[in-house]
């Protein structure tokens, strides 16, 4: 059976199960957990320009299936993570893609070009949706004009794939995802978490330090699956679908909706073998269904 | 609470905790963290002990003897005691990583004392069945309803020697004040912190504590999980 995928720009995986950014560390850190071999790539933790303390505490809250975070992209900056962090991650035995994120189109591309300079991993993922930075992130994401400069600045300088990861928290997703196509993106990834807020009704205070916060988990499936459904139906380039997927029956509906590949979030943190168990399931359903290769499944929606 | 979990039990050192998934089907979504009571290596279990607050707590007080949890650990750092008198000062269920230092060193019993802590009488565990019988420990309650009349803070002082170190357990603002009386005291001080976590194992980089000094922005806040659960409670902003 065939289970590798292509997701942009040249990038081909092993199998379409990715570990998500800001659910994963650097990668390197959980070499004992299972074998990398196993999946199909790791995505960093966000990586800034500059080292960033993210956010006060408290940061993360349970909520009805799901939990929000308002972490705040704490890392240790382009130069701290290229001295400390990606040497180890070079070494993994799985494509490596780098989340970045930046404060102006300059500095994203800035740091795409370092990167790229520096090597030693597979493509380069542009977090223009989180959320939890004022300074940055989401502004670029929910606008087309610069969700799409911002893509093309890297683009321009980047010698290695580009993925685009795209918030959900707009009016019109479809838009966005042709704006950045129109920049230049190998490959678009989606959702990145929804804003969300919960407060403690004894004190009246929000439970977040930074009152609101992304959510994420089973309780965004349903509408992570039809962002990527809408995106993938629109776009010509690859997607990759993410957003409350636990397990490989989630995972097969976001391909049969139309992603190429698919990340394994939040729910790494419930269980740590959730990513290379999903690799395990799909592989089954593959078998089951008599499947040859992986990548028929996506777009095989069959609809009414 | 009782769990058979072999390998748990063999690794768990004073100061870890443990993540259990309460819920099979994911409601609550998250697992909870749990200090370790006791464990007994041997037989290959540990004991929890806990307060029923919430969704999580709950499922697990409905559990019956044969039923099966999932939990992932031992979590967290261990915490190695410093050489001379220990002195423990207890809050709530913060008394649980404080009983199981004493239990997994017994040789240090003697040069122990606990200091516990609670509102009134009746939110008292029963220090009988947490503790070793041979660890000296001393009650007060808020209310005088029995031992010390006042705050557990207050008997830092008479049960310190100049070279106690000081381990605590409890809530956010005993701890805090155990801190400040320690540092005023020039007294060692450790305290085993407690948090809201996601994963427990430092992917989530939730549960983080913020310290006093750090060398760059990135370590202003660390995480409770891997860090701890056990700092110097005078590097932390309380």
């Amino acid at each position: 059976m065939d289970m590798t995928v292509d997701i942009g720009g040249g990038l081909r995986l092993r199998n379409p199960v990715l570990m998500a950014s800001g659910t994963f560390g650097h990668g390197a850190e959980y070499q004992g957990l299972f074998d990398f071999a196993h999946i199909g790539g790791v995505v960093t933790k966000t990586i800034t320009r500059h080292p960033r303390a993210g956010n006060p505490p408290p940061r993360t809250a349970e909520t009805p299936s799901g939990m929000l975070n308002s972490i705040g992209l704490t890392n240790p900056g382009l130069e701290g993570f290229i001295a400390e962090k990606l040497p180890q991650l070079s070494d993994l035995p799985t494509a490596r893609i780098v989340s970045i994120a930046g404060t102006s189109s300059e500095e994203f591309a800035e740091m795409a070009e370092a990167l790229c300079e520096h090597g030693g991993f597979d493509a380069i993922e542009l977090n223009i949706s989180s959320p939890n930075m004022k300074d940055g992130g989401m502004l670029f994401g929910c606008r087309e004009d610069s969700a799409r400069d911002v893509t093309r600045a890297v683009k321009d300088v980047a010698d290695l794939p580009v993925i685009v990861k795209l918030t959900p928290n707009v009016t019109d997703i479809v838009a966005i995802a042709n704006a950045v196509e129109e920049g230049g993106a190998d490959g678009v990834a989606l959702i990145n978490t929804l804003l969300g807020m919960a407060i403690d009704i004894e004190s009246a205070r929000p439970i977040l330090g930074n009152v609101t916060g992304g959510l994420s988990g089973p309780a965004v499936k349903p509408v992570a699956l039809a962002l990527t459904w809408k995106v993938a139906s629109a776009v010509g380039i690859p997607v990759v679908g993410m957003g409350g997927i636990s397990n490989a029956t989630d995972a097969i509906e976001f391909m049969i909706a139309g992603a190429n590949a698919i990340q394994v979030g939040t729910a790494t943190f419930v269980d740590p073998l959730a990513g290379p168990n999903t690799v395990d399931g799909i592989i089954d359903y593959c078998q089951r269904k008599e499947i040859v290769r992986v990548a028929q499944l996506t777009g095989s929606i069959a609809l009414p | 609470m009782r769990l058979d979990a072999r390998p748990i039990a063999q690794s768990a050192g004073p100061a870890q905790f443990v993540q259990i998934l309460a819920d099979p089907v994911g409601s609550p979504y998250l697992r909870r963290p749990f200090s370790f009571l006791r464990v007994d290596r041997d037989a290959g279990w540990f004991e929890i002990y806990y307060d029923v607050i919430g969704p999580g707590t709950r499922r697990l007080q409905e559990a019956r003897p044969g039923d099966a949890f999932n939990a992932l650990g031992p979590l967290g750092r261990v915490f190695d005691p410093p050489e001379g008198h220990l002195l423990l000062v207890a809050g709530g269920v913060g008394i649980v990583p404080l009983a199981f230092l004493a239990w997994d060193h017994p040789e240090r019993r003697l040069s122990t004392t606990l200091l516990m802590g609670a509102n009134t009488a009746t939110r008292l565990p029963d220090l009988d069945a947490l503790l070793p019988a041979d660890l000296v420990r001393h009650v007060s309650t808020d209310d005088g309803t029995t031992g010390h009349a006042g705050f557990v803070t207050d008997l830092i002082e008479q049960h310190a020697t100049p070279t106690t170190a000081v381990l605590t357990c409890g809530p956010h603002a005993m701890m805090a004040r155990v801190a400040q009386i320690t540092a005023e005291l020039s007294l060692s001080c450790y305290a085993s912190l407690e948090n809201h976590m996601a994963c427990g194992f430092g992917a989530c980089v939730g549960c983080v504590v913020e310290y006093r000094e750090s060398d760059r922005e990135d370590e202003r806040y660390r995480r409770v999980c891997l860090d701890g659960p056990v700092v110097d409670a005078h590097g932390i902003v309380w």
